[in-house]
């Protein structure tokens, strides 16, 4: 035995065999299984008992690995998550998109309408409906000044950014929008019918321009933006910010 | 031959002049296109859309969002928290303006942090692992809290000599947070508000809307049924069952129907309370019945009367047309 403890091969393979045997018995012993990934590499985490999830992507500090992406519930002693919704089987992606995000509407012309679009589309499919809700960050205000273009009060001069109203007279000069399209407030009848974006420097809530309390899929409604000014409007350039905010159902 | 030569002349000077038209921008050719190009679309897509997270205090949870850029333009995102509340009839409002009052969650990604932007190219897709950590001197309370994603192109220049609106875009997921010790649901539904006819026309559907205010300390998830029966047959002739959704503590929200998605078998979608028979007739008992988990149902029960207005208008309409033609009738025959 001391020969063969001696013996240099055996020294070399016999550690190695070791190493062998138990990376083969550590191989067949059935475990939970999972991955994580990162551009570079994924590691799965099954159902190990503290821990549960996929997470993939950049790199993290896990400090501890709670949580989870997948379709169910689980829950172990002091927390309980619960992905999705309890009456949709399936975890559906919410998804948002604007098109024409950048409403230019050229050089404006006295008492006449000047007209943009923006689209917007929704998926909520798996997500227990939606909302979508638009305001402005002020009324469109001439750069470097106090100036603004005021916000349509229609032809009555009585809509407000919580009441429409027929807005077809060029000469109430304003800032405005409506709505074609799914789900938009049953308010906007054509699009003759406009109000004013809720003014945020105004405390004014944002208001509703598409919701439903069902799931769905490419839903997409029409911003049609409309302006006109006065011959008495101080010549410039004028911006604002019209801020979208798109949530699921809760 | 002449001729020929001329022909030949003009169609070479032709090609040349317009080979070379189409070569040099011209202003006007160029100033077109400027206005005339398609932006690209911000579009952004998250899951889940919704997360629940009960948790005692002194404890952590990590959840992680598959984000992606669906759009064709690069996008600087910004993540955050905000708080959400909701109005008098569920709807909610995201307080994007605000800081949240949520204190306790933090980005586990190394390369980002809640409140500072990153680029999110188009077509990829990335992950938020949100790390959640409440101190052991918490008290039970709930947040209910919305991650919001604001994108805005990363290459968005101003625009100067025109008039402009720039959009901004936010999507947001909503996630309950219950802060508590047992675990328990303290949620208590009561029925705050029911828009329900007395007496309608025989051709005309029965629509009932149900709100519900949670009194309870925790959000609850609604429960029960409407069950409508004919006090004539003294049969159940219809049962909605409600969707299981969130009412949250202090708030009240429209409650629907649950309807099997004809996509998705095992799933529910919402619907209203509508009962719509050809005909409906006589007194109908109507069952409301919600509750939270762990609750004791206390139904809310009335009466809806279903008569054929409509037949008897009709009816009335051809009695008096029969009349005034047995008057015209007599009239005539009285003058002959």
């Amino acid at each position: 035995m001391k020969k063969f403890m001696k013996n240099k091969k055996f020294a070399t393979v016999f550690p190695i065999a070791v190493a062998l045997f138990f990376g083969a018995m550590f191989l067949m012993i059935p475990k939970a299984h999972g991955f994580m990934s990162s551009a570079d590499y994924m590691i799965q985490f099954g159902n190990i008992n503290m821990t549960s999830g996929t997470k993939t992507g950049g790199p993290y500090k896990i400090t501890d690995t709670v949580g989870q992406t997948a379709p169910g519930r689980y829950g172990t002693t002091g927390y309980l998550v619960r992905a999705g919704f309890q009456y949709i089987y399936t975890i559906g992606t919410f998804s948002f998109s604007l098109s024409n995000y950048r409403i230019d509407f050229g050089l404006l012309s006295t008492n006449t309408f000047a007209t943009a679009t923006t689209g917007v589309t929704v998926s909520a499919k798996g997500a227990g409906g939606y909302i979508v809700t638009a305001y402005e960050n002020a009324p469109l205000t001439k750069l470097g000044t106090a100036a603004t273009i005021p916000n349509t009060t229609c032809n009555s001069g009585s809509c407000t950014y919580g009441t429409v109203g027929v807005w077809t007279d060029a000469t109430k000069n304003g800032f405005g929008y409506t709505l074609s399209g799914n789900d938009i407030p049953a308010a906007f009848v054509d699009t003759t019918y406009f109000k004013p974006f809720a003014d945020f420097s105004q405390n004014q809530p944002g208001q509703v321009i598409m919701s439903n309390a069902a799931s769905g899929k490419n839903r997409y409604a029409v911003v049609t933006y409309k302006i006109s000014v006065s011959g008495s409007q101080a010549a410039g350039d004028y911006e604002n910010h019209i801020v979208y905010i798109a949530t699921p159902g809760y | 031959m002449k001729h020929l030569q001329k022909i030949l002349c003009a169609i070479v000077l032709a090609l040349f002049f317009g080979f070379f038209s189409f070569a040099t921008p011209s202003f006007s050719s160029f100033s077109s296109i400027a206005h005339a190009q398609t932006l690209p679309e911000i579009s952004l897509s998250i899951s889940p859309p919704h997360a629940e997270i009960l948790l005692q205090p002194g404890k952590s949870i990590v959840q992680a969002f598959n984000i992606k850029n669906t759009g064709s333009a690069d996008l600087e995102v910004t993540p955050f928290l905000a708080d959400f509340t909701v109005d008098s009839t569920g709807t909610p409002t995201v307080h994007i303006e605000k800081p949240s009052s949520f204190l306790f969650a933090t980005l586990q990604n190394l390369d980002k942090t809640l409140g500072v932007p990153f680029v999110l190219s188009a077509g990829k897709s990335d992950q938020l692992v949100l790390r959640i950590h409440i101190p052991e001197t918490s008290q039970e309370r709930d947040y209910y809290q919305t991650l919001v994603l604001q994108a805005k192109p990363s290459s968005l220049t101003m625009l100067t000599q025109t008039t402009n609106s720039q959009s901004l875009a936010n999507v947001g997921v909503h996630m309950l947070i219950s802060i508590s010790k047992t675990g328990a649901d303290l949620g208590e539904l009561t029925i705050e508000k029911l828009i329900k006819p007395f007496i309608l026309d025989s051709f005309m559907p029965l629509r009932l809307q149900i709100f519900a205010k949670n009194t309870g300390k925790t959000y609850t998830k609604a429960q029960g049924e409407v069950t409508i029966r004919s006090l004539i047959t003294n049969r159940i002739v219809t049962v909605f069952p409600i969707l299981r959704e969130n009412v949250l503590a202090g708030g009240v929200r429209e409650l629907h129907a649950a309807i099997k998605d004809p996509d998705d078998e095992k799933s529910s979608i919402a619907d209203v309370f509508i009962y719509h028979p050809l005909f409906l007739f006589g007194p109908y008992e109507i069952r409301i019945d919600v509750h939270a988990e762990n609750q004791q149902p206390s139904p809310v029960v009335f009466h809806v009367w279903a008569l054929p207005f409509t037949l008897f208008a009709v009816g009335g309409m051809g009695y008096a047309i029969l009349l005034w033609k047995r008057k015209r009738e007599r009239k005539f025959e009285e003058n002959l």
